[in-house]
């Protein structure tokens, strides 16, 4: 699906470490809806990007448009109120805490009710969460603690928690790093369908090319901290260009 | 680790005989004995409010004794300087600490881990060396006494019973806390701040309000010691109680509401009853920690926990 | 009067910087914050004490083969502690680290003042040390001098074994990138031993240098250990040269503090490590990319 509004655009984004360019003055339109998958090889600037969008790095330059405001200087936590929810690459979540917790926490945060001593409210969230879990599958794990859990039920909590904050752009990084060819699967497929029936947006950074070709429905291609082509997946997998950068080789 | 709060019947009974052996001791082995338990049951409120920053909000703070020494003093300066009767004076030590938990922990929050620990060692030592030197306003190193009756003038056995009333007060409004969203959320942040982050909080908005309120609940702690004795000293947010408090929280456990209260009544019994058999009983609380340190990495609450599993107390896992 | 707390600023800056470096070091390279580094020094103060009636007393040279006897020692202890009880917490919480760093505060303590008694004593240093010289009218204590002058003969020797001797090169690389380091096949652990080793070899010569100068008894770790964290804090954790710097700053500024504002100069000194600790903070923002 193919919208003319279009709910991120980055003009112009621009990061450097000192004299290393990691996005060099990268364009980047979004549109709503869309299942869009970022690739390139180690190094191409795809995490940089993403991390810059969801408002994790000083010293961004250009402009980021969501949904027609400049967000390109905000911190984090005002773009999760705003509407984008993110993973990390090293899945990130609150480890010494179980599952439920880490969702309820997720609900709460997400409500903008951090503060509150209200035990009705807590009881809400938790309700919510056990409906999450749910959602992502993981009903039999609500008491166990992160920690003591596979990469892959991280992962799906991960997801879950970015969920829980009914965000419009899903911003997910290298969602199945690490993660067997079935639980790959199984968690793109959960992602897609939710994607599909709530009318968000995704964005995410992939390696697996069996995914990308399922799951997206454009694929953007980075090498260097540019953008080296932009297009259907089947397009992508033909243009020559990337295959002598990245398709060619192994991955 | 709200875990460590779920109150099953066996655990309820395990609390409820431990107040009536604190009581009975209290009643039963005399004044002096009372005394020890006031302390104890002081210093368990202060290693307890360290242990809700520690445990839960992941911050370590080598400062927390400034908060018990404004407590002292926010109290003392009350009656002293501004001519309060003393039962009207006790609400303004807490106070005094909270507003040196706010104004403190707004700096120190903008740092984390070893700067952060630093920074809160800092704002102690700045705390403690302007009590020490301010000579016309706080008494300086000869601190403030004879301002009231030690105890309220309530006998030690009264008083003890009320040290004991308070920490159970205190300890269930921090329970109440932390089984709230916002224990919920201070635990968040404490766990994975980026993530909480990500998901929409402002981590140091959140760790200021948990500052605050350990800095509260420290500054009861100090104002209670300041009527057990009568008196004020700059001493008590010297780097000592810093310490004394990390070493409670750690003999303790980190990871259990419990452990501010287990390593206060190890220390100070231990304190207490070492001197009786040698006259070495830091050389015995060094390798005391040593040993629990290398050999109990989680503390003495995890082994009771095991240890109550183990013996079929314990409803699940 | 202004240029001898100068001088007497100098060897305090000096003397800090030995101890701070130590320290600085040991969290650079293992990233332990060694609570127990006063002690050392104290340690380092009270052998001397312990040595120079045994070693030529009254000579200059005796007096400094004492410390150095002294500093030998206290590198044992460290060394000691480090392989018997640090080594089995490398890598756990923090705070468990830093807790053991504690235990042994309260060990050495306890054993200084079982050995030593409760009271203050004085380490004799040779007369010739003693003495003042005279420029410009004024009268200069000899002692600062000296000792400032042997603490820049260290700081000369760590500067060139760090920059020009394997040991130094292992050392540097350590402290940058531990992952890699290991890689390469060098001795973490070697690493880490003899880094304690070294401070607090470092510390406790320090302690027997400054203890003619000042008061020796059971206290000293604590006073020391907390101007030793703001040098380090102020120069920056791990930063050795920034370490001089602070341990310069702090070390002048206690000096004149007790010239022009008696009372508040340790008031001065924290928070000037405030000050640091937020101007640092303001550079920074966000958080991990990945």
């Amino acid at each position: 699906m193919t919208g003319t509004d279009n709910i991120l655009s980055a003009r112009g984004v621009r990061k450097t470490y000192g004299s290393f360019v990691a996005l060099n003055s990268v364009d980047f339109d979004l549109p709503k809806g869309e299942r869009h998958a970022l690739i390139g090889p180690n190094g191409a600037g795809k995490s940089t990007l993403v991390a810059c969008i969801a408002g994790q790095l000083p010293g961004v330059e250009g402009s980021i448009l969501f949904k027609g405001h400049e967000v390109a200087r905000l911190m984090p936590a005002e773009l999760a109120k705003r509407g984008i929810g993110r993973t990390f690459q090293i899945s990130r979540a609150f480890l010494q805490m179980t599952v439920l917790e880490n969702l309820t926490s997720a609900h709460i945060i997400s409500a903008g009710r951090w503060a509150s001593l209200s035990k009705s409210l807590l009881a809400e969230a938790t309700d919510k969460a056990g409906a999450m879990l749910a959602t992502v599958g993981l009903s039999d794990r609500a008491q166990t603690k992160v920690a003591d859990m596979s990469l892959g039920d991280r992962k799906r909590l991960e997801f879950g928690m970015a969920l829980a904050c009914d965000p419009d752009l899903l911003l997910l990084d290298e969602p199945t790093a690490g993660m067997s060819i079935k639980e790959r699967h199984y968690l793109m497929d959960l992602v897609a369908q939710r994607v599909d029936e709530t009318g968000k947006t995704l964005l995410f950074v992939e390696h697996d090319i069996d995914v990308v070709l399922k799951i997206a429905q454009r694929v953007t291609v980075m090498v260097r901290g540019s953008i080296l082509a932009t297009g259907a997946p089947t397009e992508i997998a033909a243009n020559e260009q990337v295959q002598a950068v990245y398709l060619g080789g192994h991955h | 680790m709200s875990r460590s709060l779920r109150m099953t019947p066996a655990r309820w009974a395990a609390l409820g005989a431990a107040i009536i052996a604190i009581e009975l001791a209290n009643r039963v082995g005399g004044p002096g004995m009372s005394l020890v338990l006031a302390e104890m049951l002081i210093l368990a409120l202060f290693a307890s409010s360290l242990n809700l920053l520690m445990s839960y909000g992941h911050m370590v703070s080598f400062g927390h004794s400034a908060f018990f020494g404004l407590g002292a003093y926010g109290f003392t300066l009350m009656v002293t300087k501004a001519g309060l009767p003393v039962e009207a004076a006790l609400v303004f030590g807490p106070l005094a600490a909270a507003l040196g938990g706010l104004v403190f922990g707004a700096l120190c929050v903008r740092l984390t881990e070893i700067y952060f620990a630093m920074l809160t060692l800092a704002c102690a030592q700045i705390t403690f060396t302007v009590l020490f030197q301010w000579y016309d306003f706080t008494g300086g190193d000869t601190g403030i006494t004879g301002f009231m009756d030690a105890r309220f003038g309530l006998s030690e056995a009264n008083f003890a019973t009320l040290t004991l009333v308070v920490l159970g007060v205190c300890l269930a409004a921090m329970a109440r806390i932390i089984n709230s969203p916002l224990g919920m959320s201070i635990r968040s942040v404490g766990q994975d701040r980026w993530r909480a982050e990500a998901l929409g909080l402002a981590p140091r908005r959140v760790q200021l309000v948990a500052f605050v309120i350990a800095a509260f609940f420290a500054g009861i702690a100090g104002t209670l010691f300041a009527v057990s004795q009568g008196s004020a000293f700059p001493d008590y947010a010297g780097l000592g109680f810093t310490l004394d408090a990390l070493i409670m929280v750690v003999i303790g456990g980190l990871h259990s509401f419990w452990s501010g209260v287990i390593g206060a009544v190890i220390f100070t019994q231990l304190r207490h009853w070492a001197p009786l058999f040698t006259d070495h009983w830091e050389l015995a609380l060094g390798i005391i920690l040593l040993v629990i340190v290398i050999a109990l990495p989680h503390g003495v609450a995890s082994v009771a926990g095991k240890l109550a599993r183990m013996l079929g107390l314990e409803g699940r896992k | 009067m202004i240029w001898v707390q100068l001088v007497n600023g100098l060897m305090e800056g000096m003397m800090l910087f030995l101890i701070a470096s130590g320290l600085t070091l040991i969290f650079g390279v293992s990233r332990i914050v060694n609570f127990a580094h006063g002690s050392l020094y104290m340690l380092g103060a009270f052998l001397t004490y312990a040595l120079v009636p045994l070693v030529g007393p009254g000579t200059v040279a005796g007096f400094f083969a004492a410390v150095l006897l002294a500093g030998v020692a206290t590198a044992a202890i460290g060394t000691a502690f480090e392989v018997l009880a640090l080594r089995r917490i490398y890598g756990s919480d923090p705070l468990m680290q830093l807790i053991i760093t504690v235990a042994l505060v309260f060990i050495i303590r306890d054993v200084v003042r079982w050995i030593w008694g409760a009271n203050s004593v004085t380490v004799p240093a040779p007369d010739a040390l003693m003495g003042a010289f005279v420029i410009g009218g004024n009268y200069y204590p000899v002692f600062p001098f000296v000792i400032f002058g042997a603490g820049l003969v260290v700081v000369l020797v760590m500067i060139g074994i760090i920059r020009f001797t394997r040991a130094g090169i292992i050392l540097r690389a350590g402290t940058d990138d531990r992952g890699m380091a290991a890689l390469l096949g060098i001795n973490e652990r070697l690493i880490f031993t003899g880094v304690f080793a070294a401070g607090s070899f470092l510390a406790g010569i320090a302690g027997g240098m400054a203890a003619p100068y000042g008061d020796v008894n059971y206290l000293l770790d604590t006073t020391v250990i907390v101007s030793a964290f703001i040098v380090c804090v102020i120069g920056g954790l791990g930063n050795l040269y920034g370490a001089l710097a602070g341990a310069m700053l702090v070390g002048i500024t206690k000096a004149m503090g007790v010239l022009y504002f008696p009372r508040l100069s340790m008031v001065l000194i924290f928070l000037i490590m405030a000050v640091v600790l937020i101007a640092r903070s303001l550079g920074r923002q966000g958080g991990p990319a990945r």
